[in-house]
């Protein structure tokens, strides 16, 4: 599969300490969007699921987050990364990112195929509506939660935002407004 | 999608560079700074070789090493560490509690340093956007994490 990133110990991208994977490749294009660098599918690197799924359960987290890029546009490979980690570790909640709509994940048949996910945060990411909330870009994408183990309440005091310091390079990651973004690109 | 904007981290600030030290663990008797930004001071290197530096951290207060630990300002207006050839700042890095690496004492010591200076950066800039802020430590990365 194709993969922009591995982010370890991430408190913004979902409840508790979370390993995320960021997959390389959309064809969605949302204007305003601030993950261009992972919209090419040359771009990124190729690395095969069972390694995806090593790094993914590293340093105990308490859950993944698969974001992007567009995770449904690899949905073989992420349903089998997702499939993988649950059986190594099936005490972990799984939250994914995508662009398309809840009707378009119904309309596909895909949606009856993601029992095993937490929580899935869908629709595209729509500028004019930009919002700072946690796990939501803009105010128009939904919550959908399908496992049972997570709810709207754990996700109330979610930080904004989250700069990974790794020595010569920081890492912004989370969903901080163009004011934050900006300072941040600023100072660093 | 959730943001994953990376960045090269550059050390432009010399009050924040002390506030890295600090976190360090480096005590403030240890370090002798210029008095101007724009003037440097002779740090003091193996077998009484010398260079200039803007800050030094004195090996006969502190790392007990072959020679002073310093940063030196670049034409680009960043920050790099400089060191006795030497000396690869294991006894500073061991004397402040960083763990060797497959990577080298001085690139430990460098990258510890650099990632002080970020977080403490971020942090900064942060709060200046009205967000609370928590600097976690992790294994080999530092993580400044903000809520509203």
């Amino acid at each position: 599969m194709r993969i922009a990133s591995i982010t370890t110990g991430s408190y913004v991208n979902g409840p508790g300490k979370r390993n995320v994977l960021h997959v390389q490749g959309c064809t969605i294009g949302c204007p305003g969007c601030f993950n261009k660098h992972t919209w090419p599918s040359s771009g990124g690197t190729d690395v095969c699921e069972r390694v995806v799924v090593h790094a993914l359960i590293q340093d105990s987290p308490d859950g993944i987050t698969i974001s992007g890029g567009e995770p449904m546009e690899q949905w073989e490979s992420v349903s089998e990364v997702i499939r993988l980690v649950l059986t190594e570790k099936p005490e972990l909640t799984v939250l994914m990112f995508t662009g398309w709509t809840k009707e378009h994940l119904e309309r596909s048949g895909h949606l009856a195929e993601m029992s095993q996910i937490s929580a899935v945060v869908s629709g595209p990411y729509v500028e004019k509506l930009a919002c700072s909330e946690p796990l939501r870009g803009s105010s128009n994408q939904e919550i959908i939660f399908l496992d049972g183990r997570l709810d709207n309440d754990s996700l109330v005091l979610l930080p904004i935002v989250e700069v990974h310091c790794d020595g010569e390079t920081a890492t912004i990651t989370g969903f901080p407004d163009k004011s934050i973004r900006q300072s941040l690109m600023k100072e660093l | 999608m959730s943001h994953m904007i990376k960045c090269e981290t550059n050390m432009t600030d010399r009050k924040t560079l002390l506030s890295a030290l600090d976190k360090l663990g480096i005590p403030q008797d240890a370090i002798v700074c210029s008095d101007t930004t724009s003037e440097t001071i002779k740090l003091r290197g193996y077998n009484r070789q010398t260079a200039d530096a803007e800050i030094i951290i004195k090996r006969d207060v502190y790392h007990k090493g072959y020679g002073d630990v310093g940063f030196v300002k670049n034409p680009s207006g960043t920050y790099s560490c400089i060191v006795d050839d030497m000396d690869d700042v294991g006894s500073l890095a061991r004397k402040a509690g960083l763990t060797n690496s497959p990577e080298g004492s001085r690139a430990t010591f460098s990258k510890s340093v650099n990632q002080w200076y970020s977080a403490l950066t971020a942090q900064k800039a942060l709060r200046r956007q009205g967000l609370s802020t928590k600097i976690k430590q992790q294994e080999a990365k530092l993580v400044v994490v903000a809520t509203g």
